[in-house]
């Protein structure tokens, strides 16, 4: 089916820079980008089973934003059955695009923390606005939900072992599973 | 026997801007309040396994601050069998102090920033009680998974960890340790001095 909205998953982390990025970059997409056309998803509801929580992962193709290696947004998802159509590797994506994480604040949305959430959303948005394109390619088929309580406290960074993916560029991610993005055709 | 350390467990939430202040009432007590003497644990590490948080929630009293009536904090614990040595219901709190938790959620309003600071400073009394007295007793708890209540609204988790409210907002889970609430004058000297509310963040 088309693509109309996406659905923002930030990895919901509180100690690193990255999660704080992942966050404020959801709220950039969802607030100024794409408004009307994002939903966010919150991992904690998600979890605990309110319903619309669990509905828009299933109803819309999913960005994972990991603000670690330790893949919590991705591997939250994959613990539910559904894969995402695009996974961040915050660190590495703000290593290659020149934003140097150390000095961010995790608290506060400011600095580099700030500057690198916007960078990041506007990658986001690109991407967001090429699957929904009228007439576009691109087609999403919907997950259904499984639980996984077998597989949780698997302690592997980056999905080693559960999850392969096509490397867009440094830190941006298709798991091989999912659909070409447009801009890869 | 006291603890070496507490554990501080915010819903962690995104969607609603409650789970901003919970995030920022851990912050205060993690940076300001007390640092160094409690760890910052999220729900999703300790779902998908990374190690040092999974680690924090088994080896320290855990608690928890529930932003809203999803609960969805208290939640994630007994999804894996840890019980909460307390647990904060932030609208328990907030009809208390009257702070109103605000509309922005990349970061509170100055009263939403309040109502962080509520929150904090009964987390940090009944966290001090807990790091101080001889009397209070923690036993390491091991996580395993407990589905029940995986994405199903329907479980009382009320119920289902057998809460007790002891103070407004403040609860007690069936079967640890009963804490004690002091009323400490230099916490709420450091949160009135050296936690400034900031009015705008310069977006």
């Amino acid at each position: 089916m088309a693509v109309r909205r996406i659905c923002m998953h930030a990895c919901g982390g509180i100690t690193r820079v990255g999660a704080t990025v992942a966050r404020l970059a959801t709220y950039a997409v969802a607030e100024e980008l794409l408004p009307e056309k994002t939903l966010i998803s919150c991992a904690p509801a998600f979890l605990r089973g309110v319903e619309e929580d669990v509905l828009m992962v299933l109803k819309s193709p999913s960005f994972a934003l990991d603000g670690c290696e330790w893949s919590c947004g991705t591997n939250l998802l994959y613990l539910a059955g559904i894969t995402p159509a695009v996974r961040f590797l915050l660190p590495e994506y703000a290593e290659a695009q020149g934003f140097d994480l150390s000095g961010g604040s995790r608290r506060f949305p400011s600095g580099v923390t700030q500057e690198f959430a916007r960078f990041v959303a506007e990658r986001v948005a690109g991407i967001a606005q090429g699957m929904m394109a009228r007439g576009g390619a691109y087609q999403f088929q919907r997950p259904e939900l499984k639980m996984q309580p077998d597989k949780w406290f698997r302690t592997a960074p980056n999905m080693e072992g559960v999850m392969e993916f096509v490397r867009l560029e440094p830190g941006v991610y298709r798991p091989v599973t999912m659909p070409l993005l447009p801009e890869e055709s | 026997m006291a603890v070496e350390k507490v554990t501080i467990f915010p819903c962690g939430g995104i969607g609603d801007p409650v789970s901003s202040v919970t995030r920022l009432a851990g912050y205060i007590l993690a940076e300001d309040l007390l640092a160094g003497r409690v760890e910052l644990v999220s729900i999703p590490p300790i779902i998908t396994g990374v190690p040092e948080e999974l680690e924090a929630a088994q080896a320290h009293p855990v608690i928890v601050l529930d932003g809203c009536g999803h609960r969805c904090g208290s939640n994630a614990l007994n999804l894996i069998g840890i019980k909460p040595a307390a647990r904060l219901f932030t609208p328990r709190v907030r009809s208390e102090t009257k702070h109103a938790i605000g509309k922005r959620r990349p970061f509170p309003e100055v009263s939403g920033q309040k109502l962080a600071k509520d929150l904090a400073e009964r987390a940090a009394a009944i966290a001090r009680h807990m790091l101080e007295d001889p009397a209070y007793v923690f036993e390491r708890q091991t996580a395993s998974p407990n589905p029940e209540g995986l994405h199903d609204e329907s479980l009382d988790i009320e119920a289902a960890l057998g809460y007790e409210e002891v103070e407004t907002g403040c609860f007690q889970c069936a079967g640890m340790c009963a804490f004690k609430m002091r009323d400490d004058p230099e916490v709420r000297r450091m949160l009135e001095e050296d936690v400034e509310e900031i009015e705008d963040l310069g977006q």
